[in-house]
């Protein structure tokens, strides 16, 4: 299916073909009468699509703003009615737009955006009319809720990318500790399916883009939330598991994008990696892992503990599956990065007994560090890439850095290492000025 | 044609869903038990719904043996009402299911101890104009204090559902209350 982006670029380049004598100058001539009137299709240019949805939010924001104010002149049942006229309104420019601006992206994702809003608007106006005191939490939901089939009719990215947001914020307002904040899988999986229509088709990458910038990041707040952080290794191991599963997931469908802010997945996942690392740089572990409250919940009730557990291992096996899919493939990968959470793992299984003594973890995450931020600065120098190089710098000088501050080791082991370490550098920035000469 | 099909399932879905809200409510307000409390008051912002003012009554609980195995904090329970001797409404029982027989609201719940279970009722905002629920606010304040109890809400409830019917101050309601006020 051409687009108009397409037919811009072949008659673009009808001139130069005319030229090598690969067209003659009727079949030019035909070409650009075909495909004039597709190219100068306004609907997917960009600063379009950009205007048409900042468009729609800001009226949508303002439309609640003034509603905001109270009209307690009205009877109620004016008020009602002035409640819900928003919403026909939007539903009938959504209706238009879905049968005849299909493929108007502007169209399609303003008035989508829109009517998402309107929705909020008319359930949050009924309830200021009929003085209903209804909590934040109950509010997201049904809002949410409502707002699935918007993500798929028309393939909208905003709906989506505000639905991710919406649920995210959610789970901040669900008691602590209340067993049914699990339910967030049944929202987020609710999304999965435009989320991997999107993300693994080859042509749709700014889509691709936003929505794993949006995934990601909402992912990172709600893991604040939906694990039990009374049983903190369940919290901790959820974000290791964030971390390694985007990776592989990123590596599978971002793998051929340039730049990092290109590859949402990966980029999460490394710098939650070196996040995660450098936390535990300092800490050394000596709890006891309480298995009955970590497989039957504290506060949790069970069943909630067991909905984690049972995401915990379908992430396992998802992580297991695209391990032998990237190896078959023999696609690169960052083993730091993957072996990140089998690190962490292990580091909280073996730490809560008492095998072995607990400042072992702390050096080891030193080490990874270490190694991780050498092996950035290796890369950099080989592949002649200044933002390898400065990646491996920043991780290795931010190791050293925090470790200078850090109480927990005397000076005379500082100072050796420092020494060691930096010698280490000189020989290895000698060494390299002699190759290049 | 499934996408059309479902376009159409949904258009009736967000119109429909508000206007159930609606009827939903109108119902509770023409066929309600109607039902008097007595609030203390605040005023907080909300940004979706405008300003109201906050009512907060005297925290209400009741008592139940063992109420931790059958209640969870953050969840809703159920109340029966009577009356006390001043007409007031005044909680009676507390369940955890909705009773089959006779008038119930629902509540949220606070806390629980294996003596009580602590709730709060759901009609503890009443809104208002921007500039009238901050004097709204202190006209309740000050005339709820201890002594003169002169602010009243009156509630219909039908079958767990409240809505606040109206506020009054000095047996007014509030709107012409303010409005006599400032004259």
């Amino acid at each position: 299916m051409s687009n108009s982006k397409h037919a811009r670029w072949l008659l673009a380049e009808l001139p130069g073909l005319l030229h090598e004598k690969v067209l003659n100058q009727e079949s030019a001539q035909k070409l650009e009468a075909h495909y004039q009137p597709l190219a100068m299709q306004k609907g997917n240019n960009p600063i379009f699509i950009i205007t048409g949805i900042l468009g729609a939010l800001l009226i949508g924001a303002g439309i609640i703003s003034i509603f905001a104010y109270n009209w307690d002149n009205f009877g109620r049942g004016l008020r009602a009615f002035l409640s819900v006229a928003p919403l026909l309104i939007a539903q009938g420019f959504y209706a238009y737009a879905y049968f005849k601006k299909k493929d108007s992206v502007a169209w399609i994702e303003s008035t989508s955006g829109f009517l998402m809003l309107m929705l909020a608007s008319s359930i949050a106006l009924i309830s200021q009319t009929y003085n209903i005191a209804g909590s934040m939490e109950e509010f997201l939901w049904i809002w949410m809720l409502l707002s699935i089939p918007l993500m798929y009719l028309r393939n909208s990215t905003l709906v989506t990318m505000m639905f991710l947001a919406g649920i995210s914020s959610w789970t901040f307002h669900v008691p602590e500790s209340s067993s049914h904040i699990v339910r967030y899988w049944l929202l987020l999986g609710a999304a999965i399916p435009h989320l991997w229509m999107n993300i693994s088709h080859p042509d749709r990458r700014i889509r691709a883009n936003l929505l794993g910038w949006a995934l990601g990041i909402s992912l990172l707040f709600s893991m604040m939330r939906v694990p039990e952080w009374r049983v903190e290794s369940g919290g901790i191991i959820a974000y290791a598991m964030v971390f390694g599963l985007l990776y592989l997931i990123g590596r599978k469908f971002y793998g051929k994008e340039e730049y990092p802010w290109q590859r949402p997945f990966q980029s999460i996942a490394i710098i939650g990696t070196y996040v995660m690392a450098m936390f535990f740089s300092f800490e050394s572990i000596d709890f006891d892992l309480e298995w009955a409250e970590i497989l039957g919940g504290k506060k949790y009730a069970s069943w909630a503990s067991w909905t984690n557990i049972g995401v915990f291992m379908s992430a396992l096996a998802g992580m297991g599956g695209l391990l032998v899919y990237h190896l078959r493939k023999n696609n690169w990968l960052n083993y730091f990065i993957v072996g990140f959470p089998v690190l962490v793992i292990s580091y909280l299984l073996l730490g809560s007994t008492d095998t072995l003594p607990p400042k072992i973890f702390m050096v080891l995450f030193n080490v990874f560090l270490l190694a991780f931020g050498a092996y950035y600065l290796r890369e950099g120098i080989i592949k002649e890439r200044l933002g390898l190089v400065n990646a491996g710098m920043f991780i290795m000088s931010s190791l050293f850095v925090m470790r200078f501050f850090d109480p927990d080791f005397s000076f005379l082991v500082k100072g050796i290492a420092f020494l060691l370490i930096g010698s280490a550098f000189f020989g290895v920035n000698i060494y390299l000025m002699k190759k290049k000469k | 044609m499934y996408r059309n099909i479902a376009f159409i399932l949904t258009m009736i879905l967000y119109a429909g869903f508000p206007l159930q809200m609606i009827s939903g409510y109108e119902s509770v307000l023409s066929e309600g038990e109607l039902h008097r409390f007595q609030p203390r008051p605040i005023d907080p912002y909300n940004p979706f719904k405008g300003r109201y003012v906050f009512l907060q009554y005297e925290n209400p609980q009741l008592p139940y043996e063992n109420g931790l195995e059958v209640f969870e904090y953050g969840t809703s329970a159920f109340i029966s009402l009577g009356k006390d001797s001043t007409g007031l409404s005044v909680p009676q029982e507390i369940f955890p299911r909705a009773p089959e027989n006779g008038n119930y609201l629902r509540v949220e719940i606070n806390y629980i101890t294996d003596k009580e279970v602590g709730f709060s009722y759901p009609f503890d905002e009443y809104y208002m104009n921007e500039e009238m629920a901050p004097k709204a606010e202190e006209a309740v304040r000050k005339f709820s204090e201890w002594g003169k109890e002169e602010v009243f809400v009156d509630v219909r409830i039908k079958e767990g559902m409240a809505v606040i019917e109206q506020l009054y101050i000095q047996g007014k309601p509030i709107e012409e209350f303010l409005r006599d006020a400032e004259d």
